[in-house]
């Protein structure tokens, strides 16, 4: 579904990403973890198409991410930003519809079937309720859920998350990650998310890619990559197993 | 919630934006209806309406048994400046509302980007060149030269790599913008006694507006904000930033330019037919956000009805009500001024 070959990028004189191969499967929950600095961020918005000028190449389902027009990327991938600035006082339903804006002609208003599936939408991330709420009023994980909302109207192929459950409860990052499990059983989504919480990672993913300055670690399933001897070379953490599939992070250097 | 309430949700936001506009229409036609009538002359309503239907129809004798000067005052004085009036308003308004969403900035107008600031520059120096060198520069071109020229400068500086960014244009109009009062205060020192007719000008007013300031600003900012209006959904997108705009399909740095152009076009033509006029363009979209929320495909045809009702209702007053005329730029500042500060305050408040 997605390959990286020889991607290479730089912030000025810095080399944030070195020559990164990677390929993601359709139908994969693909994990992308590493420290901070690691270049995750940056990996995800070459992929998205939001930085260009990097080299070497990258594939979403065979074709050059260069060859895409940008009408035609957004209704194959759609992206939850680590941070969307919302300014103006919409309803979180105006959010999650525009959601709808690649598949709509400019003057047209929704059809019933667009309304359906950004009901549906909101209904899975619980945020039906919110519909008529205003988005500048709403606590941070609750806009979190908004946005992915809006991003899971896309209807997308591949779906990025860049630190989308970082603002949520414990609750509500589990129930999200769920759903998109479920999206990724039933409708064969691709999923690339980066996260932070290792935990979560563990018990999610099915792939992982460990990223360091810039550069590939290890690329594999996720028992293969996440094992604690790797956790604590590249994370400097000592981690533990816990319940079925999970991890724990120890309080301790 | 059951199956149909969202539907419900978006039939009622457009059943409101209907009803708004509706009455915002009313109250316009209301306003230029009584602003005609009222004024230091006492002309009567039917008098009022012969002169009016006469002249549309082209028909003296309609209006014949009427003293020439008091046609002269309804059809040369009063209906230009209620139609000048109604059309920097709108102008106004719809030009702070696009800005508030191209910048992602809801405290930005055309003052941010420099854009007002150039057309004062270009009226300061006509006035400047019109006294000094005994030629007559027409004010309202070089105003509006003025404003485009500083719009030009302005992208050319903020665009890195082909890309306009909303910090950057906010970051290069204040740099423009801060030259050229420098420029202004210049020139104003520079013309010694004369300083009043540039002073005069700069303070913003509808006084002596003539069918020419009409009919040369009204097409421009009718079709800019038709234009404003056809791509209103994707400045929605627009104003949550480019990389959201981008994730949904939308080229935000090209777009950008289309609504820049746009909305430095309805203020350059604003600006040239009155001066400068303060706090509508700040004051009207903030407050219809409020009352209807930010969706631009309401909020845009909305505002350039309110900016209209507001700035005639203000210059109807500050002609007629007191002993001596005051511009009207003083007063939509003095009023708009505090009454910006509570709306501030008040939302502040509602936040915590």
């Amino acid at each position: 579904m997605i390959l990286l070959k020889d991607v290479s990028f730089q912030y000025g004189s810095k080399e944030v990403l070195k020559n990164i191969n990677l390929s993601v499967k359709k139908g994969c929950f693909f994990g992308v973890i590493g420290p901070n600095g690691a270049g995750k961020t940056t990996l995800l918005k070459v992929v998205t198409g939001n930085l260009t000028g990097f080299s070497g190449d990258v594939y979403i389902k065979d074709k050059s991410i260069r060859d895409f027009n940008i009408k035609e990327l957004a209704r194959c991938i759609s992206v939850v930003p680590q941070q969307v600035d919302i300014r103006f006082p919409y309803t979180c339903l105006e959010i999650v519809m525009m959601g709808r804006t690649p598949y709509k002609s400019r003057l047209k208003s929704l059809s019933p079937k667009d309304l359906n599936i950004v009901k549906k939408c909101m209904e899975i991330t619980d945020t039906i309720q919110f519909a008529d709420c205003l988005v500048t009023e709403l606590s941070g994980g609750e806009k979190q859920r908004v946005v992915l909302a809006k991003a899971l109207a896309q209807q997308p192929e591949v779906l990025f998350l860049d630190e989308a459950f970082s603002n949520m409860d414990a609750y509500y990052s589990i129930k999200c990650l769920n759903v998109i499990k479920q999206l990724v059983k039933e409708r064969g989504l691709t999923v690339i998310c980066v996260m932070h919480d290792l935990n979560l990672v563990k018990a999610f993913c099915s792939e992982v890619v460990m990223l360091q300055n810039g550069q590939v670690v290890k690329q594999g399933t996720v028992e293969a990559v996440m094992e604690p001897k790797l956790i604590h070379g590249t994370f400097k953490v000592k981690v533990a197993k816990a319940g079925n599939s999970g991890l724990a992070v120890l309080p301790e250097l | 919630m059951n199956s149909n309430s969202l539907v419900i949700l978006v039939r009622n936001k457009h059943l409101k934006a209907k009803i708004s506009g509706l009455i915002l229409a009313l109250m316009l036609a209301f306003v230029t209806v009584l602003s005609v009538n009222l004024g230091w002359a006492n002309i009567g309503t039917r008098d009022i309406l012969c002169i009016i239907a006469g002249k549309f129809t082209g028909s003296s004798d309609l209006y014949s048994h009427l003293n020439p000067a008091q046609v002269s005052i309804v059809w040369d004085i009063r209906l230009p400046r209620i139609l000048c009036a109604v059309v920097v308003g709108w102008g106004l308004a719809v030009s702070g509302a696009v800005f508030q969403a191209i910048l992602m900035n809801p405290l930005a107008d055309s003052y941010t980007m420099g854009v007002s600031t150039g057309a004062a520059f270009g009226a300061s120096a006509a006035i400047f060149m019109n006294v000094f060198y005994l030629s007559s520069m027409p004010i309202i071109l070089f105003a509006f030269a003025g404003a485009l020229l500083t719009l030009a400068v302005v992208i050319s500086i903020s665009r890195t790599g082909g890309y306009v960014s909303a910090a950057n244009l906010v970051i290069a109009g204040i740099i423009v913008s801060c030259i050229l009062s420098a420029a202004i205060s210049l020139i104003k020192s520079m013309s010694g006694e004369q300083v009043s007719a540039i002073v005069s000008w700069l303070i913003g007013s509808l006084a002596a507006r003539s069918w020419e300031h009409f009919l040369f600003g009204f097409p421009l900012v009718i079709t800019c904000t038709l234009l404003c209006c056809y791509y209103a959904e994707d400045l929605n997108i627009l104003s949550l930033g480019d990389q959201e705009a981008r994730n949904l399909g939308i080229d935000g740095s090209r777009l950008r330019i289309v609504f820049l152009v746009c909305g430095a076009l309805i203020t350059a033509v604003c600006v040239s037919i009155s001066g400068i006029i303060g706090f509508v363009g700040l004051v009207v979209p903030h407050l219809l956000r409020l009352l209807v929320g930010s969706d631009n495909r309401i909020l845009i045809p909305l505002c350039a009805l309110t900016g209209g009702v507001l700035l005639l209702s203000a210059d109807t007053f500050a002609r007629s009500f007191m002993n001596v005329e005051i511009p009207v730029g003083v007063l939509t500042t003095l009023l708009g001024g505090p009454f910006f500060f509570y709306i501030f305050r008040k939302r502040n408040k509602y936040i915590q």
